[in-house]
């Protein structure tokens, strides 16, 4: 049923709460579009039917009343369609601010041309014992290129991918280093410019594990439509294992603060294919 | 080659040449400028410089429509079509219709063309307040339109999108002078809208004939001179963007470079203060048009006159103050997206109001389905339809998702493709016949309607689905998934081509055919056969059959006799060069001058017409005065 519904109104399927929400308004709002456009479609086809000039000769003004009264209605029935829908709209976007949310891990997300860096903080709260202590260190830096010899999803398959653990609030991080960039992921409903000398905020958050596609969306440069963007979700315990091997140290080492960390910015990169 | 004595031959060869260039050229280049040039390139005469806009708008939306067949073609199948992977060339070509379209075609042909034809005429003025400043700001255009077309072939073009966002257009990724150029050009453009919106308002309020007040004025006047005022606010704020993003480019200032404390937020706020206004300053003309064109052929008055203008005034207000909600995605607060989404949402409001005066007048008028009017009513839809979605992008929630995809696209097109373009062709086909004196052929205007009306539509629908999953704009190559609609787009934009050049043949052949119809004064006087007939047994006292009639009887009806509702129509068609000399006489009886809504407006039409015979040797003035239906 959901799928039939999706189909018909053409949009993404939503991945969570965030999009669902913004389709539900959209959803909302296509009604009422859809019931004026048709309106008014149809009244002026009944128009051209009826009135037409070969067949009606004699025209059939409003009187004055009548026309003050219309016009009033004509400015009332605007005013209540569009406070229909800015009621909810209002809620949903003071809602879906998620400045002050704990984020249980935190993303850098840089724009290249015309390519996305994901640098991972050391953010030690996610492990057990270390809750208060933050330590802004990028210890981990992927390179996420456009995989060009993907058959299967071509244009939308990147060398490494965005990962993250699902049923956890992921803080997204992201700038450019170069020109204006948007790291877009319909299914989610996050579009975030990138601006160089800005850090805009972004919070994530995915119920299920899954990969979720999306492609730049903001004009930057030749190679615009080549730079996709692929998260993908995974169990938590699953998370700690590609975080740690793509470390290069164990979860123990980690727990155990036996990682030398000054060394660790520059030296972990993850090379493109 | 030359040496010693033949450099004396070179020389006597060269004074021969000049002389004979002197002796056979120079006449020619004289009587080319006594002709040609006198007449139309240092003409300030308000009509001949109309049409100039007319046949430069066109010319350059022809040049505009052929990037947007590159692109579609592009686009029609996944992977590289015929561009051969240039992508930049593809940018450039994006960037190339966005700047033609908005500055160089459909703000000139509606604001320039039809503005400077009309409106002149629409308040009983003799010309514009500053015919000079009238010839420059057409002038100013032609460098702004070779400098953009210049800009593309220099340093591999600028593809930064019309908007010009800085990280983008400044030195770091365009290095070569094609972004300098689209600037200069920007400029040039400005400086022309500015000199002609500053003599649409000298004109509008000082030349209107004394018998109207300002809310007598014609819809399309009004429209015009709202035009004018948010041309008069808006290009301003372009200027500095663009004059500070050229600084940055040229001068090693950073007001747009964060390296050196810039922001490049700014810019955009900048930009899209102009922006904005911009969208509509093309639209509201349009307005005007359409106002009229459904007026004339639902045989009304338009429904709600006051407020109509009241509502184009709130849209010239309201717009100023919304700028933002191109932005949501570049980190703006919450607060800040709550109030812009109100604030745009507002808009709806008066742009809701006239579409329901519109519908209200074609309500139980008498309405006629000629051309122009197939145009109005199918803008009257599309560009509810472009409306409507713009409601969705308004709203910050679900902008946050359809930003920056084909829903945007697909958005833009219904209000400026389907309303402006839509209301172009319809203001178009309504003074045809005026401008130049011949009536178009009804019956390819119809197919010319439904060729334009279907090819729009099947390009631009599906970009709604494309964008609602998830494609975004500017992409040279798309995700498979999207083949489908996108197919379907390239071929509407194919069959949109026909259309056009459908219409050309229109024009080609409404003024070239043998059984050329000539225009009469007013040529929307609606007369149905049956009324007709009943017309014919009252004045003769003869009762004709129909039959007979259709068969043997081309009735002439004295256009003097017809009421018009705006002056253009009191005036012989083609409009003779200078109309109104003369100032208008009002002749009506006082208390019907006082109600002025319900007056009409009797002009000296035979006279002026027999003046001007006489002072200009006019000889498109001596055309009959009597129309055959």
């Amino acid at each position: 049923m959901e799928n039939l519904l999706l189909s018909l109104l053409g949009t993404v399927y939503p991945a969570n709460d965030m999009m669902a929400g913004m389709l539900v308004l959209y959803a909302e709002v296509f009604g009422l579009i859809s019931f004026i456009l048709f309106a008014i479609a149809n009244i002026l086809y009944v128009c051209i039917v009826i009135y037409s000039g070969g067949v009606k000769k004699r025209i059939t003004a409003f009187p004055r009343e009548q026309e003050m009264l219309l016009d009033v209605f004509f400015l009332i029935f605007p005013t209540l369609a569009i406070l229909y829908i800015l009621v909810p709209t209002l809620g949903f976007i003071f809602n879906s601010d998620f400045a002050n949310i704990d984020t249980f891990v935190n993303v850098n997300v840089v724009g290249h041309q015309w390519y996305w860096t994901y640098e991972y903080y050391n953010n030690l709260s996610i492990l057990p014992g270390f809750s208060n202590i933050y330590m802004e260190i990028s210890l981990l830096q992927i390179d996420s290129f456009m995989d060009t010899d993907a058959t299967i999803n071509r244009l939308l398959e990147v060398t490494n991918r965005l990962v993250i653990p699902a049923g956890h609030f992921v803080g997204l991080h992201i700038t450019a280093t170069d020109v204006i960039h948007s790291f877009a992921l319909p299914q989610l409903g996050v579009k975030v410019d990138a601006i160089p000398g800005r850090i805009a905020q972004a919070t994530v958050f995915l119920p299920t594990s899954g990969v979720y596609r999306g492609q730049c969306s903001e004009l930057c440069g030749a190679y615009h439509g080549f730079m996709p963007i692929v998260l993908e979700a995974i169990k938590l315990e699953y998370w700690y294992d590609w975080y740690c091997v793509n470390l290069g140290v164990t979860p123990a080492m980690l727990l155990l603060h036996d990682v030398n960390f000054s060394l660790c910015p520059a030296s972990v990169t993850l090379e493109a294919k | 080659m030359y040496q010693g004595k033949t450099l004396i031959n070179f020389k006597k060869d060269l004074l021969e040449t000049y002389h004979l260039v002197v002796k056979h050229v120079r006449p020619f280049v004289e009587s080319l400028e006594k002709t040609v040039f006198k007449r139309w390139v240092w003409t300030t005469n308000h009509k001949r410089i109309g049409i100039l806009y007319l046949l430069f708008g066109v010319f350059a939306g022809v040049l505009s429509l052929m990037m947007s067949v590159l692109i579609r073609l592009e686009l029609m199948f996944p992977g590289d079509q015929l561009l051969f992977g240039n992508y930049q060339f593809y940018n450039v070509l994006v960037t190339m219709h966005g700047i033609l379209m908005l500055f160089v075609v459909i703000f000139p042909i509606s604001f320039g063309g039809f503005g400077n034809y009309f409106v002149p005429i629409l308040i009983g003025a003799p010309d514009m307040a500053f015919p000079r400043l009238n010839n420059l700001s057409f002038w100013l255009l032609f460098p702004a339109a070779f400098s953009l077309l210049l800009s593309a072939f220099i340093d591999g073009g600028a593809g930064t999108g019309w908007t010009l966002y800085p990280p983008l257009s400044s030195l770091v990724s365009h290095s070569g002078a094609s972004v300098d150029f689209v600037i200069l050009s920007m400029h040039l453009a400005g400086a022309s809208s500015i000199a002609a919106a500053i003599n649409f308002i000298c004109t509008i309020f000082y030349f209107k004939m004394d018998s109207m007040y300002m809310k007598d004025l014609p819809l399309f006047v009004w429209a015009v001179l709202i035009t004018s005022f948010l041309l008069l606010f808006a290009i301003p704020v372009l200027a500095a963007a663009i004059t500070l993003l050229l600084f940055d480019r040229n001068f090693n200032t950073s007001f747009f470079d964060p390296i050196g404390g810039g922001d490049l937020v700014l810019y955009q706020h900048l930009f899209w203060f102009f922006g904005h206004p911009e969208v509509y300053i093309l639209i509201l003309p349009s307005f005007g048009i359409i106002s009229h064109v459904v007026s004339t052929f639902s045989n009304k008055p338009i429904f709600g006159y006051i407020s109509m203008i009241g509502a184009m005034v709130v849209i010239g207000i309201v717009g100023f103050v919304v700028w933002a909600h191109h932005m949501y995605t570049s980190g703006i607060d919450t607060n800040t997206r709550a109030y812009f989404t109100s604030a745009t949402m507002v808009i709806a409001i008066p742009t809701g109001i006239k579409v329901f005066n519109w519908v209200a007048t074609v309500w139980g008028g008498s309405v006629w389905l000629h051309t122009p009017m197939s145009f109005a009513l199918g803008f009257i839809v599309l560009f509810t339809m472009g409306g409507l979605t713009g409601v969705v992008l308004s709203n910050a929630g679900i902008d946050v998702s359809l930003h920056d995809t084909y829903f945007v696209v697909a958005h833009f097109h219904y209000v400026l493709s389907m309303g402006a373009v839509f209301a172009i062709f319809a203001g178009f086909y309504y003074w045809f016949g005026k401008i130049t004196g011949y009536q178009y052929s009804e019956y390819l205007g119809q197919i010319h309607f439904w060729v334009t009306f279907i090819g729009a539509n099947m390009t631009f629908f599906p970009m709604h689905l494309l964008g609602l999953a998830g494609m975004p704009r500017r992409i040279p190559d798309y995700p498979d998934m999207y083949s489908f609609w996108n197919i379907i787009c390239s071929l509407g934009s194919i069959v949109s081509l026909c259309g056009v050049a459908l219409w050309f043949y229109i024009m080609y052949d409404a003024l070239t055919s043998t059984s050329k119809v000539v225009c009469p004064r007013n040529p929307w006087i609606f007369l149905s056969l049956h009324s007709f007939l009943g017309l014919v047994y009252l004045k003769t006292r003869v009762f004709v059959y129909q039959y007979i009639f259709v068969r043997n009887v081309s009735f002439v009806i004295r256009s003097k006799n017809s009421t018009a509702t705006t002056l253009e129509w009191t005036i012989n068609s083609p409009a003779p060069l200078h109309t109104f000399i003369s100032p208008i006489r009002v002749i009506t009886p006082s208390i019907s001058y006082l109600q002025y809504r319900n007056n009409s407006l009797c002009v000296n039409i035979v006279e002026e017409a027999a003046l001007l015979c006489f002072m200009y040797k006019d000889v498109s003035s001596l055309y009959s005065y009597s129309s055959i239906i």
